[in-house]
């Protein structure tokens, strides 16, 4: 018996099929019985008898055989399951085993796949949450924001609504179905005494419907809260609740003092709920406190365009339709508000007005940018996909000989692409782990590098979406990269083939596809490094613009005094001068001093001013130009701490507050430029808030430029009032004062605690807030910019390196390949220089051909940066020229490496490689 | 004979097959051969319960099937043990052993009044 059992191959396999496991019952049955009947038969029955006792043993046949048939079924799933587990199992033992004897190239296909696959879901992972997702609030797509773009002040500026504006298109346009809007301030509020600084928005009620606002204490802003003359009521926020209130649970009816006026609190907000930053803002600050306008449709209305808006078009409408309804309107408003609109308005402004889908214009470039990330992250990743099949290609090359036996031996076809199959997973699997950590790693770094005001920044981070997209792009690959090589193999060399020396035409059109190859990644990644290079340059250029200021060692803050009990400009400058005085007698101050504005901050808006002379004015309407500036109240010691340089005559002094009938300003440069062009501006005269009649204020010094928010704007015109007004000339308010103070060593902002004491002493109920650094600030502001020039310098140069490993990989093969013809040159007294010249002379001339396609790509790439580009030419000469030569020398090294180790080889070795 | 408890007896009817089968490899019908032949007829195994027993080792993965030919040249299902199967074999045998002894004390030993 076991003779037999030796004999029998072992090709039991369950068969898969329903009707295969049916009939191997019946079979097995079958079997049973005929013997049984033969027995029966043998000892004298006939034979129906026989069959009939043979089947009555049995009993119920029918039920025996669906009982076998149901277990065989489930015996079948779970082999088939374990089958393949473990065929995938030694699929990738194999594919393990065949990278680990070449360790250099899986470490250099993993990394390459792992940063490229890494960096684009990061990226990815960006655009997702940034751009492609919609705003956090409901029916987010159809929320429009309302702007006016004024193109006679400056082309590209745009002012928001005016409060005149609000009531007459919020009954008059149907196609949207309501309009509301905010306005942020920094307010002090009073909880029990201690004062605070908190950011206050000041909404109408129908906002608190159109950001999907739920309360979880109290209740929210409604229409009642909104009327004139309504009681002061407020909506807290989440987190001001928490932090400020303790998460008081009984807040709701507490009054609370904002701005020194009592305001019952009313509700406390659900977290996550907020507007939406502006374009531009430096610092993102979020909500505290929710007040409501209790704007009266009455009046009085000025030409005022501070309020941002947030308008939901109606059900059905559609953006064009509610802009040629607003176009209409337009020309109703100085009709209707006389007192802030006239028809000379519109036209020296140029003023109209713009809706805006909200999205689009809270994102801003941010999107254009980001796509121009994503794509050159698809390029790098492009190329490590070209490199990583090269290699193999290039692996699968140099295996001929061993997959020649094992096709002798009767390897399929089949078995064979599994192999490549398995390597592909593997390496792609490994590529994919690493990718996941680099685009953690790559994501948090990102999301903290970036500057804030980047729209839901903050709300980026790994989520199924990535894991998702890596994990498909992985697949991708892994299935690529083993397609590749067997779509190339065309079938397992016979060994008959391989001992002619491997010239097949097989081998010319495997040469010519990796030749294509070379030439691409060459081509690619010179387009990045052009694109690189121009916008590293361009933040070269950036950061060597004079910011007007020198920010070392400065620190600023902001404080702001309610009127009800600085209700005169006296007031508020003693308050300042005294507490300035204290601070700059702190140890190690150099100069302190405070104005309404801070370059890089505030932007320094937009206010008309008065001029004497009539001859400006005309001037200013020849040439389309309006005569407003950036006017600031400011204290001495303001242009001293931020050293302002002086262009001509003086700061201003105390005696220009303690003496205001004198009437002293300081204007920007560019203010004299604009306004007195090719004068001595020194002694003009000019007045604030558009008033034109005397008396006038006189210029009495000129300082350097200065920029409202960039570096790459244009300097703002300032205009730099005394606080103190001059008697009988215009009145103003300062509101938000921001201080800003120099210290000779030491951190800025260790000075803090000690400015606080110093304004406690004069009055312990303003707070101070915001205090930061001036660098820190100057940073941010160019940080929105730097940002994606950055991170596209980084593409770049990953470019770099991934073609030069690309390069390095095929010269090496090349290499190898040939290492038997280099053996027969040298033995006939081929020096190694002719050696190396032979080797990498082809390699090189394709490299150079992709350098020349390289080039066409970049001026296309060029072309699609261009807005992003600060002070250098899209064509700029010193970038293609150092790409070139760059990319020239690496794919130089990466090709005579190897080929010096090529003109090393000793011929004996390398003809016994044949 | 009255008919036993059903888990029982294919908790014993495994027993048997598995202990008969560690021999060397048998179809279905020898195995209930030499059954009936080493108890002297006295134990028929109910053929119809047979075969889904084995399948049903065979799903356990004790049993493994493979189809050879009988001396007479015929196409049959031969089952043999699995080096677990071999295991399972000495488990039961202990554990129908210390059940037997089990039963035997019950029935040896004199009870209360």
């Amino acid at each position: 018996m076991t003779d037999r059992w030796e004999g029998l191959r072992r090709v039991f396999r369950l068969p898969l099929g329903s009707r295969g496991i049916q009939s191997e019952i019946d079979a097995e049955i079958r079997f049973h019985l005929e013997e049984r009947v033969e027995e029966l038969i043998a000892k004298g029955l006939p034979r129906p008898d026989a069959e009939r006792e043979a089947q009555a043993r049995f009993g119920d046949l029918r039920r025996v055989e669906l009982q076998m048939e149901r277990i065989d079924r489930r015996t079948a799933r779970h082999r088939a399951r374990g089958e393949a587990v473990l065929a995938f199992a030694r699929d990738l033992r194999f594919g393990l085993r065949a990278l680990r004897r070449h360790p250099a190239f899986a470490i250099a296909a993993v990394l390459t796949l792992g940063i490229g696959m890494g960096t684009a879901g990061s990226i990815y992972t960006l655009l997702q949450r940034v751009v492609l997702d919609p705003l956090p609030y409901p029916g987010a797509d159809r929320l429009v924001r309302i702007k006016n773009p004024v193109p006679g002040v400056e082309k590209g500026d745009e002012w928001n609504l005016s409060s005149a504006q609000f009531f007459h298109y919020r009954d008059r346009v149907p196609e949207l179905a309501s309009i509301a809007f905010y306005d942020a301030e920094g307010v002090n509020v009073a909880l029990f005494g201690m004062p605070k600084r908190a950011q206050a928005t000041i909404v109408t009620a129908s906002m608190m419907n159109l950001l999907g606002a739920r309360a979880v204490k109290g209740r929210l802003l409604d229409a009642r809260d909104d009327a004139t003359g309504a009681p002061s009521v407020a909506v807290l926020s989440y987190g001001f609740w928490r932090s400020a209130m303790g998460g008081d649970s009984t807040v709701v009816g507490k009054s609370i003092l904002v701005d020194e006026e009592p305001v019952v609190v009313i509700g406390v907000m659900a977290p996550g709920i907020d507007v939406p930053p502006d374009r531009g803002q430096t610092i993102a600050t979020p909500s505290d406190v929710w007040l409501a306008a209790r704007l009266s449709p009455a009046g009085p209305f000025f030409n005022h365009h501070v309020h941002r808006t947030i308008a939901r078009l109606a059900p059905g409408a559609d953006l064009a339709a509610a802009q040629r309804r607003i176009d209409r309107l337009q020309a109703g408003l100085p009709q209707a508000f006389p007192n802030a609109y006239s028809e000379k308005f519109f036209e020296h402004y140029g003023f109209h007005t713009v809706l805006y889908p909200l999205k689009q214009y809270v994102l801003g470039e941010m999107a254009r940018n980001l796509w121009i990330l994503f794509g050159a992250v698809s390029l790098v990743l492009f190329i490590a996909f070209a490199n990583v099949a090269s290699l193999l290609l290039a692996r699968l090359e140099t295996r001929r000989r061993e997959l020649a036996v094992k096709g002798a031996i009767g390897a399929r076809r089949g078995d064979i692409a599994r192999e490549a199959l398995a390597e592909g997973v593997v390496l792609a699997s490994a590529g994919a782990i690493l990718a996941l950590l680099v685009s953690l790693g790559s994501t948090r770094w990102l999301v903290a590098l970036s500057p804030p005001g980047i729209p839901r920044l903050d709300a980026v981070a790994l989520d199924g979406n990535v894991l998702a997209f890596t994990l498909g792009l992985a697949l991708v690959i892994a299935i690529a990269l083993a397609v590749v090589p067997a779509a190339q193999h065309g079938g397992i060399p016979s060994l008959a083939a391989l001992s002619e020396g491997g010239r097949s035409g097989t081998g010319v059109r495997r040469q010519r596809l990796r030749g294509i190859m070379v030439v691409t990644q060459m081509a690619l990644a010179l387009m990045l490094v052009v694109g690189s290079g121009l916008l590293l340059r361009s933040l070269q250029r950036l950061r060597a613009v004079d910011p007007g200021i020198d920010p070392a060692g400065v620190v600023t803050l902001d404080w702001y005094l309610p009127y009800q009990r600085y209700d005169s400009l006296t007031k508020v400058w003693r308050f300042h001068d005294d507490v300035l005085r204290r601070i700059r007698a702190i140890p190690g101050v150099v100069a302190a001093g405070a104005s309404e504005e801070l370059p890089f901050v505030t932007g320094f808006g937009c206010t008309v001013q008065g001029f004497d002379e009539e001859v400006v004015f005309d001037r200013l309407k020849e040439a389309g130009l309006t005569t407003c500036a950036g006017q600031a109240p400011t204290t001495p010691g303001y242009f001293e701490a931020l050293r302002i340089p002086l262009v001509a005559g003086r700061y201003l002094t105390d005696d220009d507050n303690l003496a205001p009938e004198r009437g002293a300003v300081v204007v920007t440069r560019a203010f004299a430029r604009r306004f007195w062009p090719g004068e001595n501006p020194i002694g003009k005269g000019v007045n604030p808030n558009g008033r034109t009649k005397p008396p006038f204020y006189h210029v009495v010094g000129v300082v350097g430029d200065l920029h409202g928010t960039a570096v790459d704007e244009p300097a703002v015109m300032g205009i730099f009032y005394p606080i103190v007004a001059m008697p009988g000339g215009g009145r103003w308010y300062p509101s938000e004062m921001h201080v800003v103070v120099r210290t000779s060593h030491g951190d800025p902002l260790a000075l803090v605690s000690t400015i606080r004491r110093a304004v406690n002493e004069v009055d312990p109920s303003i707070p101070i807030a915001n205090a930061a650094t001036m660098q820190t600030l100057v940073n941010r502001s160019m940080g929105r910019l730097s940002f994606t020039l950055l991170l596209l310098g980084i593409a770049g140069a990953v470019a770099l390196a991934l073609a030069a490993i690309g390069l390095y990989g095929l010269i090496s093969y090349v290499v190898a390949r040939r290492t038997s013809e280099i053996g027969v040159r040298i033995a006939l007294g081929a020096q190694p220089g002719q050696v190396e010249r032979l080797v990498v002379g082809g390699a090189l001339r394709l490299a150079a051909f992709g350098l020349l396609i390289g080039l066409i790509g970049a001026a296309a790439v060029a072309r699609v940066l261009g807005g992003l580009l600060y002070g250098v030419a899209p064509w700029d000469p010193v970038s293609y020229l150092a790409a070139v030569l760059v990319l020239g020398a690496v794919a130089g090294l990466a090709g005579w490496i190897p080929a010096r180790r090529a003109a090393r080889v000793d011929p004996i070795e390398a003809l016994r490689e044949e | 004979m009255p008919v036993p408890d059903l888990d029982l007896l294919r908790g014993t009817l495994d027993l048997l097959l598995l202990k008969t089968l560690s021999w060397g490899p048998m179809h279905g019908l020898g195995v209930v051969r030499w059954i009936e032949d080493v108890t002297h007829q006295r134990l028929q195994i109910e053929e119809g319960a047979l075969y889904p027993a084995l399948h049903r080792l065979e799903e356990r993965g004790w049993l493994e099937a493979e189809w050879g030919y009988t001396e007479k040249g015929r196409r049959a299902k031969y089952y043999q043990l699995t080096a677990s199967g071999r295991r399972q074999v000495s488990a039961e045998v202990t554990k129908w052993s210390r059940y037997s002894e089990a039963v035997r004390l019950v029935l040896t030993t004199e009870g209360a009044r």
